[in-house]
């Protein structure tokens, strides 16, 4: 919302993340153009008006805009938007969507969403949609991500967590590395780290040789985690032959993936919780290299125009791969207009629409039959986001309830097993702390019933 | 027994309420005294029932439920989550984060607030500007104020440890350390409600006769006396209410916590944990309503327990 | 007669020696008072790409003054403002004529029941606002309250600090013998209660009601599940238009955040005169 306003009315002056998303989105749209005219079926005479609830205030622009362009080919559509920070908008569904109170369309965590799916309380996809799902629009996992109980369940509409290694070019110079030649493996990453992690005359770490996710509420740690554990072999928890669940880092990969966190903060010092950290210590040049999602590069136009960097996939160990978390969008039970929500919200992931969710919000879209080169072209920094290596894995969260409690509890003794410096260089510390970790892991699978180790 | 006077305004009532009086066996004040009290009272309690009293008895009810927000099955289940509080590390952490939190802000703030308020009832001048930035805080949202807390407090470039290097004190990781991170939230949160305190104390200074300060003054008594002897006991009404109301809300705290440590990718997550953010995240995270609602019956006997025992302690005379 | 009457008589003053001292404690105090407002207002000053400087700047490098008017086309903030003044000022009304009524008729009256009551109204404020939320929003859904003024002014509509602040006061501040006086003269005690209570407690009237107002302006998460539709948002809302996933547009918030505070601060400020003119001028006392 600021951004579009501020291109109109703002006398700052150089590139604003604004005009150049502006830039990009007409070469974008006019490429995409071409093949989207279609006849498009009008839904009815009567003018039907769509209520939307977002939980992320910068999609609402979009939405809007996207609203607009639907209601040129169906007359009398009228959107409404309403949105609102994730939590509370969290929130507001939980106690709009029993009581029939809810909106027509909305986007939210699938957390969320399967409770309410758990609940009866959400409509499974209509064939039409199921059928858009099963081409090759969507990538195998990501349907299986929004399926449970064998019925699938919201259109993946954007990409909520896949990570790309993001590092500061000039450091790299400065520091004798070649940033033509990024860190492919998570040896070289913190041999890379090693380097660049800049202190000031007293010892204290002024800059991060890459910034890692040490502490916070919620899940993330444990999601960031995630990234370092799955290339070192191991997953949060793994399903076994029987369907059943167990947790799937008590082993060699735990451990070592622990063991980088231990040793990065404790015995290298390539990080310190005492600096800021995550993007705005990216943007503010406090960091060197960090691992997070699309939508930094929106924030480093915005607000760091002059930081040099470049993005890489995420390094390998044992495997390589990258995550995916698919956020949809959900059409309500209690909606009057069935049909044309479900039109709706198919437009918003249609592939024109992709490059303009793409260049007016910064976040991705979960297609992967868009043609993107525009876009990368002006900035391609997108790319490890938007084109995936052959050979590179990628993986989701299981579709289980009792998921975000898990991943959360876990991420509360991470953060603690973190900040002790005793585990360095203490294999059978680290292993104690997995461990302990696991069996709490397994106990919340047993209380779900979905515990099993065969 | 005093009667009203005579007047024709008296008089047609007189058969109906005379009987009336003479069922309930007492005399016509009595008598209309508690006419207005209960008639009066009956608009409030209503607003209560419907506003407070109801959701809070189906809040209580909850508790003795396995109730999941949206899965069908909800099983009652006695006091199985009461129970289960008791041996669950994150409530008996949160209780003693809680607890420490509010000893220290409403001493605090009690304290400051009053030692501010004693200042400016000496008829000082710009007390109303004084009394105004004071209260900015009060009134400022949350949000912006956080974020304005987390600067301050940044361990490399805040202005707070920027102050403390001029006495040689080496930098402290206000939020990022567990061990100090509660002392950061617990300065803001005084900070906040500070000049909250300081406003109603002041109500209550100025609200003291000055014929009691002369009387105590032509006895000789002054300064730090006179303050005991006559300002403290005569303050005791609006003190209680301070205390209270500083103890109800420190209890409840949980929009500086959230919004400070949500956002922050650096806040530590147990040493913050209090009790009404465990509320939330049982509730509206893992959707274990029955839980969450059986920790909520508590903490409220808890405060309730506090209030009490704070009533008894610094007892507002007669009542 | 007294020449300056204090909290602790003349002597302390004497001893202490000036209003300077007291001034300069004052003014300490002041300054980290205002220290977080002064950075939010300076934040506000700021264009985008100097809300993330590292060192952090206090002052603006490049000052601009386009936020505010950027924030005032972002969002309907003078329809969100009329709103939040609607409903606080609803709220508010309700709070004082709920809260003097019966803060009058438990602090001058016994009657089978007081205590009990009076716990209840006690207890009912201390069980956390978050735990019976969705209980009182399906209350107010088969109301048919959802997206009106009504409903979400609902639960600021009634304060039992209120009532307990005014029990405080009126049990403690206004003699018997002037109800009983009162009596003799043939009042019944609802005229009692309009003509002589009222009018002795604008006090602590003015100060209640300056909470009960903040307590609706400031509300968050209540607002936000009963307005269904932009056109019902209050202005602290507003404030999440400028919040995303995971950054915020700090300088544009600041704006946001300012435009908020100061309508209350004013509030605040022409309220507070009043209650001090009234005090001075009740001659009642003593």
């Amino acid at each position: 919302m600021s951004r579009r306003l501020r291109s109109k009315t703002s006398p700052t002056p150089g590139t604003t993340r604004r005009t150049f998303l502006k830039q990009v989105g007409a070469a974008g749209l006019a490429a995409a153009a071409a093949p989207l005219v279609q006849p498009r079926i009008s839904v009815g005479a009567a003018p039907v008006t769509l209520n939307l609830w977002t939980g992320y205030p910068e999609l609402e622009p979009f939405y809007k805009k996207a609203g607009e362009e639907y209601a040129k080919t169906h007359a009398g559509f009228k959107l409404e938007t309403l949105s609102s920070q994730l939590r509370e908008m969290e929130q507001k569904l939980t106690a709009a969507i029993p009581t029939d109170t809810g909106p027509d369309v909305f986007d939210i965590g699938r957390n969320i969403a399967l409770i309410f799916a758990d609940g009866g309380l959400l409509p499974p996809n209509p064939p039409k949609v199921m059928s858009l799902l099963k081409s090759k629009a969507f990538n195998p996992v990501v349907v299986d991500y929004n399926t449970y109980k064998d019925k699938v369940y919201g259109i993946p509409f954007q990409e909520g967590s896949k990570p790309a290694l993001f590092y500061n070019t000039k450091m790299f110079k400065e520091a004798g590395l070649d940033p033509n030649k990024p860190p492919a493996t998570f040896d070289e990453l913190m041999a890379a780290a090693r380097k660049l992690a800049k202190k000031d005359a007293s010892g204290n770490l002024i800059r991060a040789g890459i910034s890692l996710r040490l502490s916070g509420q919620g899940s993330g740690v444990g999601e960031k985690f995630w990234y370092v554990l799955y290339a070192m072999g191991g997953d949060i928890i793994v399903k076994t032959k029987s369907g059943k669940w167990r947790n799937g880092y008590d082993n060699e990969a735990g451990r070592a993936a622990l063991k980088f966190y231990i040793d990065a903060v404790h015995k290298y010092q390539v990080d310190d919780t005492k600096l800021q950290h995550d993007a705005a210590a990216f943007v503010s040049e406090q960091a060197a290299m960090l691992m997070r999602e699309a939508w930094v590069i929106g924030e480093l136009k915005e607000k760091g125009p002059k930081v040099e960097y470049n993005t890489v996939a995420v390094p390998r160990a044992k495997r390589w791969g990258g995550m995916t978390q698919p956020w949809s969008l959900y059409v309500s039970k209690s909606t009057k207009s069935p049909d044309v929500a479900w039109d709706f919200a198919q437009f918003l992931v249609s592939p024109p629409m992709a490059i303009l969710h793409l260049t007016m919000t910064g976040w991705t879209s979960m297609r992967d039959d868009v043609d993107w080169s525009p876009i990368l072209k002006n900035t391609p920094q997108f790319k490890p986001f938007l084109v995936w290596d052959k050979g590179r894995g990628l993986y989701a969260e299981p579709a289980i309830p009792v998921w975000d409690e898990l991943e959360t509890k876990m991420a509360e003794r991470l953060v603690t097993a973190f900040a002790d410096k005793s585990l360095m260089d203490n294999p059978s510390g680290i292993a104690k702390a997995m461990k302990d970790m696991a069996t709490q892991s397994d106990d919340l699978l047993k209380k779900a019933g979905i515990y099993g180790t065969d | 027994m005093v009667e009203p006077s005579a007047g024709s305004l008296v008089a047609p009532a007189v058969t109906l309420t005379d009987r009336l009086c003479g069922l309930l066996r007492m005399n016509r004040l009595k008598f209309s005294k508690y006419c207005f009290c209960y008639l009066g009272l009956i608009p409030v309690f209503a607003i209560y029932w419907v506003l407070r009293l109801e959701p809070i008895a189906r809040t209580f009810i909850l508790s003795f439920y396995d109730w999941h927000l949206i899965r069908p099955l909800k099983p009652f289940v006695g006091l199985a989550n009461y129970y289960e509080m008791w041996s669950d590390d994150n409530f008996l952490l949160a209780l003693r984060n809680t607890t420490l939190f509010a000893v220290f802000v409403v001493g605090a703030s009690v304290v400051l607030g009053l030692a501010l308020a004693v200042l400016l009832a000496g008829n000082l001048r710009l007390t109303a500007a004084y009394q105004a930035i004071y209260f900015l805080p009060v009134i400022t949202p949350m949000v912006p104020m956080a974020i304005a807390w987390k600067w301050i407090f940044d361990a490399r470039y805040g202005i707070l440890n920027y102050s403390l290097s001029w006495f040689g004190v080496q930098p402290i990781g206000w939020l990022t350390s567990p061990d100090v991170a509660m002392w950061a939230i617990i300065i803001m949160s005084v900070w906040k409600v500070l000049g909250y305190n300081m406003v109603l104390l002041l109500v209550g200074l100025k609200n003291i006769p000055a014929v009691y300060y002369e009387a105590a003054s032509m006895d000789g008594a002054a300064g730090w006396k006179m303050f005991r002897r006559i300002t403290l006991p005569l303050l005791k009404p609006i003190l209680l209410f301070v205390v209270v109301i500083s103890t109800i809300n420190a209890y409840n705290v949980f929009t500086q916590v959230y919004v400070m440590t949500q956002g922050s990718q650096a806040a530590p997550g147990a040493p913050l944990r209090v009790l009404v953010f465990d509320i939330y995240q049982n509730g509206f995270q893992f959707f274990k309503m029955g839980y969450a609602s059986a920790e909520a019956v508590v903490l409220t006997l808890i405060v309730l327990a506090l209030t009490l025992i704070q009533m008894r302690v610094i007892r507002a005379d007669g009542e | 007669m007294a020449e300056r009457r204090s909290a602790t008589g003349n002597g302390l003053w004497n001893r202490i020696g000036t209003p300077a001292a007291s001034h300069g404690v004052l003014l300490a105090g002041s300054l980290s008072m205002l220290f977080p407002f002064v950075w939010m207002l300076a934040t506000s000053l700021k264009p985008a790409d100097e809300t993330m400087l590292w060192p952090p700047r206090l002052l603006p490098i490049n000052w601009t003054a386009q936020n505010y008017p950027t924030v005032l086309n972002a969002a309907p903030f003078v329809r969100y403002f009329v709103n939040s003044v609607i409903v606080s000022v609803g709220a508010t009304i309700l709070v004082i004529a709920t809260s003097v009524l019966a803060g009058f008729i438990f602090g001058k009256y016994e009657f089978p029941g007081k205590r009990l009551l009076f716990l209840v109204i006690l207890a009912s404020a201390m069980f956390p606002f978050e735990t019976y939320m969705i209980p009182l929003y399906l209350t107010m859904k088969s109301l048919g309250w959802i997206n009106t003024y009504q409903g979400i002014a609902a639960p600021y509509m009634i304060m039992s600090f209120g009532i307990f602040l005014m029990r405080q006061h009126i049990a403690h501040s206004i003699p018997e013998d002037l109800l009983d006086a009162a009596r003799v003269d043939g009042a019944s005690e609802l005229k009692i209660f309009l003509r002589l209570i009222v009018p002795l407690c604008s006090s602590p009237i003015g100060a209640l009601g300056i909470l009960a107002f903040i307590q609706a302006w400031a509300a968050f998460i209540w607002p936000l599940l009963m307005a269904t539709h932009r056109s019902m948002y209050m202005m602290e809302l507003g404030l999440s238009t400028f919040q995303f996933r995971y950054t915020a547009d700090y300088h544009l918030l600041s704006a946001a955040a300012i435009l908020n505070t100061v309508p209350m601060l004013i509030a605040f400020i022409i309220l507070r005169r009043r209650i001090i003119e009234s005090v001075a001028l009740t001659g009642l006392k003593g």
